[in-house]
């Protein structure tokens, strides 16, 4: 049994039992570990508001070793080192932090330590609270996070056969992972998204710059749209299935009901009519 | 032979208690051993009154609450201020605002909360229900008093926004130290909501 300390971002609480709460935290020095906070959901929990999601914490957790795989921490000490009060207050920022989290909960196995992925996520977190354009900050996010856990998309040149597509418009194989050319499209037959090459750059570039400068980060609506469809598609095909809250505005929050109905669709096309 | 049938029998009903929120081992065993030794009266009542629960209650038709017919005690109830709902998110929050005396209007149970995290989404919970209430043209003030979680959060933003444009006043009850701590020991979220949430003396 060890008691470790460490710094880690809460991913999702839910209750448990009478009175407590089950935790999903991704740590610093442990990548992702799930734990059960005792007396959590009391009025005078010693916990508080800690162990709300997207709170950046010094958390303490008993461990019962390597052995018991999958198994829950038991959490006894929780101190705020970050927290972020304009995602609780605005839902386009809310729906954003989540989905960055949710896809660390869902992409993530327990207990494998992933430092680079902790700070993108409080870096990407932080910018959401320092007035990032919440879809984009989500998009940029999720690409990096995609990449520290295995599954970085490929832009640049084709999957298949590494030549670089000089077609005007790009396919995005869900299925490749990446970019591939019209020849490699057609022989595959798989489903592909399509690029526009202002979208393609805006990926590239999107991989490579640090967190923080996403701030900056400015694209048009049809290539933001481009964007979205590309990630959603991609992360439909490693998670076989859709992840919550992954459209920034999903219509069906709309206050408006005319705006409920208009729910945008992906354009996935094959490579026949593409081409 | 007779014994051991007994002793399946008392541990049926053990395995049940079991089952219930907050009711360990321990204490189920504790629960078959006083209905065996209470009187078959006794026992029995507590069987039938299980029943009737089941049979006699549902949801109030209006708001939600636990009722016995189509409308809730609450509901029914002529004084009451007809023109305040308070929303919650279970019907064991009314309960618990209910026994601070310290609100006399309707209520409107959602059965949920928002949550961008596990996509519940407006349709997974009773938020058209309230804002046809709300046009009904009866109700001056809605009073939100969802839990401060995340999803507690989202919800009353949501809500503030659906109902703004039907000319009601919305309110949010006050989040922040809880009675009888001391300030120094509430975490900076809980402090930050509080200072938030101050009024005028
Ligand atoms: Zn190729
Ligand atoms: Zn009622």
């Amino acid at each position: 049994m060890a008691l470790i300390t460490t710094p880690a971002i809460v991913l999702h609480c839910r209750r448990w039992g009478e009175a407590d709460r089950l935790v999903s935290l991704y740590t610093e020095r442990m990548g992702k570990v799930r734990g059960i906070a005792r007396g959590a959901r009391r009025m005078k929990s010693r916990f508080g508001s800690s162990l709300e999601p997207f709170t950046v914490l010094d958390v303490t957790f008993f461990d019962k070793g390597q052995e018991a795989q999958e198994s829950l921490v038991c959490i006894s000490q929780a101190d705020i080192r970050e927290h972020f009060p304009v995602l609780r207050e605005d839902l386009g920022r809310m729906m954003a932090a989540a989905s960055m989290v949710n896809l660390v909960l869902q992409i993530t196995v327990e207990r494998d330590p992933g430092p680079k992925l902790f700070t993108t996520l409080r870096e990407g977190l932080r910018s959401l609270q320092d007035g990032a354009d919440p879809s984009l900050a989500s998009v940029v996010v999720q690409l990096q996070v995609l990449a520290h856990s295995g599954f970085r998309p490929q832009f640049d040149h084709c999957v298949v056969c590494e030549s670089v597509p000089s077609e005007s418009t790009i396919r995005f194989s869900p299925r490749a992972g990446g970019v591939v050319c019209e020849p490699c499209a057609r022989r595959s037959q798989a489903a592909c998204v399509m690029l526009s090459p202002g979208a393609r750059a805006y990926l590239v570039q999107a991989k490579r710059w640090l967190v923080p400068r996403v701030t900056r980060l400015k694209a048009s609506g049809p290539i933001r749209r481009e964007v979205e469809a590309v990630l959603e598609a991609y992360l439909r095909e490693i998670l076989g299935r859709r992840l919550p809250s992954l459209g920034q505005q999903d219509p069906s929050w709309a206050v408006d009901p005319d705006r409920q109905k208009d729910r945008s669709s992906t354009q996935v096309m094959s490579p026949a009519l593409g081409g | 032979m007779r014994n051991s049938a007994q002793q399946g029998f008392l541990d049926k009903l053990a395995r049940e208690f079991v089952r219930l929120p907050g009711i360990g081992q321990k204490t189920a065993q504790r629960l078959a051993f006083h209905i065996m030794k209470a009187s078959k009266d006794e026992a029995l009542r507590l069987a039938e009154a299980i029943r009737e629960v089941k049979e006699h209650v549902t949801f109030c038709v209006q708001c939600r609450n636990i009722a016995e017919g189509e409308l809730c005690g609450i509901c029914q109830d002529p004084t009451r201020d007809r023109t305040t709902i308070l929303v919650v998110e279970e019907p064991s929050t009314l309960y618990a605002i209910e026994q601070s005396h310290s609100y006399h209007g309707l209520y409107h149970v959602l059965m949920g909360a928002l949550s961008p995290l596990d996509g519940v989404g407006p349709s997974d919970i009773r938020a058209r229900e309230l804002e046809l209430r709300v046009r009904g043209g009866e109700i001056r003030e809605v009073i939100i008093a969802t839990n401060p979680t995340i999803e507690g959060e989202a919800t009353a933003i949501y809500l503030m926004k659906l109902l703004k444009p039907h000319g009601v006043r919305v309110s949010r009850i006050a989040y922040g130290i809880p009675v009888g701590v001391d300030i120094e020991y509430a975490d900076e979220v809980t402090l930050t909501k509080a200072i938030e949430g101050r009024r005028e003396l």
